[in-house]
């Protein structure tokens, strides 16, 4: 079996259940309506081959998006938070792209990059996932204040543990 | 560099991504409870705009119909006015039409700035509101017969079910007869009639009866007059009519409505709650 479609299928079903069964299950709020959503599922998607064409891409992360939405009843929310998350993908490679290019066989995993590469990459994707989250969340700017301060919060919290899962089951292509 | 998809364009790429955006956004407008009503909210406030800006240009080409029209009920109301006085031997200056405290009704004038009668529900919207006096469920009557009930109010507009509505009942009863029966609209697309039943199959019907407004539902007063009687069968089996009774209003032209502000509303509805409770 083609390992690349082996360790994607895995991270997508590992991400989805931590997603739906332990981290969807906490939000924590220290912060009164500022509550804390740990959204970590979006790595799923961030770790896709180079090379998956786009349109599979834009399906993928619709999918998990969709699945993750039933299990914690948000429907269309992760969907389109994540559809949106991987359309920016590619901007966000070409601005972080190495002088050497990337090795289309490559995923953007921590076993071809390094550290200061991969925490902007996931970082700043994982942002995008949560802005938008929220913003379709709260679903109206009169709440810009809100929005913000619970991306913020969130994608703080939710990066950390990301970083953490990827320490722990250190993905492969 | 990063690889070009071989199977679609970029442009069916973009194309996709709106599609897949697209149905998130369905999704989350239908089967979020919060997000769905701002969406409508908005959706509401926005098309009331734009209706209202429609309406006020259309309004231009239709001014001298509308002025004659409202010439008409003016002299009409007027002849009452003088009939009443006639009755009752005094001027009509000197009848008390202030607000009294035993005044019963109110009418709110509103221009009608959407409406719609092809679907199976149908609504209407007023360029007035709240800030008018108006409230959910408050009967809406035109010159010429009843038009709906209000059903969602913001602050400037007002959403009217219509009486071209499954969920629209009026109460309505033979003039000079006093059966009462409820009107329905059947549904069957024909916006020039609509359905009287209830009426007990004992009643001497006649073909060409007035049908007018009965007064027992506190959304419309009594005497509005509806439609006359054009068609009447008894179905198998039934004890009642189910009488076709032909519209004067045409709901296609309308323009105008009032809305009807009923002070005893809130009276009625507490002792009708006291005696449900019972």
């Amino acid at each position: 079996m083609n390992p690349a479609l082996l360790n994607n299928g895995t991270r997508f079903v590992i991400l989805l259940l931590l997603q739906v069964i332990v981290f969807g299950q906490a939000r924590i709020g220290p912060l009164g309506p500022y509550y804390i959503d740990i959204i970590v599922f979006p790595l799923a998607y961030l770790l896709l081959p180079f090379r998956t064409p786009r349109e599979l891409q834009y399906l993928l992360a619709f999918a998990i998006g969709l699945l993750v939405d039933l299990g914690l009843q948000s429907p269309g929310l992760h969907a389109g938070a994540s559809v949106f998350t991987i359309a920016v993908r590619p901007i966000i490679l070409r601005i972080l792209e190495p002088r050497a290019g990337y090795d289309k066989l490559h995923s953007p995993t921590l076993q071809r990059f390094k550290w200061p590469w991969f925490a902007s990459f996931i970082s700043i994707l994982s942002f995008v996932h949560i802005l938008f989250y929220f913003s379709m969340e709260v679903f109206t700017p009169l709440f810009l204040g809100a929005i913000l301060i619970k991306t913020l919060l969130s994608w703080i919290v939710s990066t950390l543990f990301i970083f953490l899962i990827v320490i722990i089951l250190n993905p492969l292509d | 560099m990063l690889p070009r998809s071989k199977v679609f364009s970029e442009l069916g790429n973009l194309i996709l991504f709106l599609l897949l955006e697209g149905i998130s956004f369905y999704l989350i407008i239908t089967y979020n409870d919060s997000q769905a009503k701002i969406y409508h909210n908005t959706i509401n406030v926005i098309s009331g705009n734009i209706a209202n800006q429609a309406s006020n240009i259309r309004g231009y080409f239709s001014l001298k119909e509308q002025n004659s029209i409202l010439l008409k009920e003016n002299a009409k109301l007027k002849a009452k006015l003088f009939n009443l006085t006639e009755k009752q031997g005094v001027k009509p200056e000197d009848l008390d039409l202030t607000v009294a405290q035993n005044q019963v009704f109110n009418l709110v004038s509103a221009r009608v700035v959407n409406n719609s009668i092809s679907l199976r529900n149908n609504f209407l919207s007023l360029n007035r509101g709240r800030k008018a006096g108006i409230n959910e469920n408050q009967g809406v009557i035109g010159e010429n017969g009843v038009i709906g009930i209000t059903k969602s109010v913001n602050d400037n507009y007002t959403t009217v079910m219509s009486i071209f509505n499954s969920q629209t009942k009026i109460s309505a009863r033979i003039k000079d007869k006093g059966y009462f029966g409820s009107l329905v609209w059947s549904n069957n697309g024909d916006v020039r009639f609509m359905t009287l039943n209830d009426i007990p199959k004992h009643v001497p019907i006649k073909l060409g009866d007035k049908v007018e407004t009965s007064g027992y539902s506190n959304l419309f007063p009594s005497g509005i007059m509806l439609g006359k009687i054009v068609g009447k069968k008894i179905p198998p089996g039934s004890s009642t009519y189910e009488l076709k009774v032909k519209l004067y209003q045409d709901m296609t032209k309308i323009k105008f409505a009032y809305v009807v502000i009923n002070y005893e509303t809130p009276a009625l509805d507490s002792l009708y709650l006291q005696t449900k409770s019972l």
